[in-house]
């Protein structure tokens, strides 16, 4: 894979997958298990940034990892050191259905739901983990366009490199890095914006350094 | 192809972006550390979860195999279910253009046509149903034969004086 500035190196914990994709497809269990240990979590991560519901990031998640057993035991896939990619776009694309069903049948939610999840969230940010600047960045991210943040939500979400993001969104390397690059200015104007709309001297803290 | 491992951390970005990065991928992990919400009362972890759900479907591609056969057949059938349809239809719009013509009125070279077409084919489906064999060959061939057919019937020239290698008998077969 070809070496990309600031993109994570292949370390110690380096794993190949290939053995484990070719035995998940024969059926086997364990294969199975260790490829929802490699990569459930960072699906959900990836449809949680866009439903702000985990209910229902992890019922896309299952949905994802169905269509992966489906689509390997059928032989759908031919591994080409792409799995990844292949993977977060089938994520993609499910995340993008949902939030077009979403549109058209306003989806109604039990406010026993939303009680317990506003108070995990004030659990969180008592213990400092859910900071004000973390809701400001997601309000930030809002207002990006849905390309610029789908590039940002893949790659730090989803934690895919810059070679897997190109090919998972079908550009070219240096396309997408550049299309990163913009997004992630884009989304620092966007706060920088709010800041300087906000009262001087009130919550400056939050505020990010260019 | 390798996995990097990364536990959640990511990659610094250079430049001014880094802090962005930063806070990006805290976002990230609380996100992924959402998924602790739903954690049933089993403790059983999201791992546990979608893996239960994906396991059914291990090893099964017989499934796919299934839903891919009943759609393409559903898609055939969908397909000759419009086609059938629209022949319907343009049987229908040809009767009720012969039947709405007057003989008197004057009519169209296009009504002619149309009109004639629309004879042709009622006049082989009633030599068909009279002689009650299923219909082979083309379209076309038969509605040469309905025309031939009915110029025969309309001359006064008899079936008998038809030569034999132009119109073989049916009564054989």
């Amino acid at each position: 894979m070809k070496a990309v500035p600031g993109d994570p190196k292949p370390g110690s914990e380096a794993i190949d997958v290939t053995p484990i994709l070719v035995a998940a497809s024969r059926g086997d269990q364990d294969a199975w298990r260790r490829i929802v240990d490699l990569y459930a979590r960072r699906v959900f991560a990836l449809a949680q940034a866009r439903m702000r519901n985990p209910e229902v990031a992890e019922e896309i998640a299952q949905s994802v990892f169905a269509t992966l057993a489906v689509k390997l035991g059928a032989g759908g896939y031919v591994e080409r050191g792409k799995f990844e990619p292949w993977l977060f776009r089938i994520a993609s694309n499910r995340i993008r259905d949902e939030l077009r069903r979403r549109q058209r049948h306003a989806v109604a939610q039990d406010p026993e739901t939303i009680d317990r999840r506003e108070g995990v969230r004030a659990a969180r940010a008592s213990e400092g983990s859910d900071t004000e600047q973390i809701e400001r960045l997601r309000w930030a991210m809002g207002q990006l366009t849905e390309a610029d943040r789908e590039v940002i939500e893949l790659r730090h979400h989803g934690q895919l490199s810059f070679q897997q993001l190109a090919e998972s969104l079908d550009e070219p390397l240096g396309t997408l890095l550049a299309r990163h690059h913009r997004a992630l200015a884009k989304l620092r104007s966007i706060l920088e914006s709010a800041d300087a709309r906000r009262p001087s001297g009130v919550g400056r803290e939050g505020r990010f350094e260019a | 192809m390798t996995h990097n491992n990364r536990d959640m951390t990511f990659p610094e970005e250079h430049g001014e972006n880094r802090e962005m990065s930063e806070l990006l991928a805290r976002m990230a992990r609380g996100d992924a550390d959402s998924a602790r919400e739903t954690d049933s009362a089993s403790g059983r972890t999201l791992e546990d979860r979608v893996f239960a759900s994906t396991v059914s479907m291990v090893g099964r591609p017989e499934v796919v195999a299934t839903i891919g056969a009943s759609r393409s057949l559903v898609r055939v059938w969908r397909v000759a279910a419009v086609i059938g349809l629209v022949a319907l239809g343009g049987v229908f719009y040809n009767i009720a253009i012969s039947r709405s013509s007057s003989p008197a009125s004057p009519t169209t070279p296009t009504k002619s046509v149309a009109k004639a077409s629309a004879e042709d084919v009622e006049f082989v489906l009633a030599a068909v149903s009279l002689l009650d064999e299923p219909l082979g060959g083309s379209l076309d061939d038969a509605i040469s034969d309905a025309t031939k057919l009915r110029d025969t019937v309309g001359s006064d020239r008899t079936f008998s004086s038809e030569p034999a290698e132009d119109k073989p008998s049916k009564q054989g077969v």
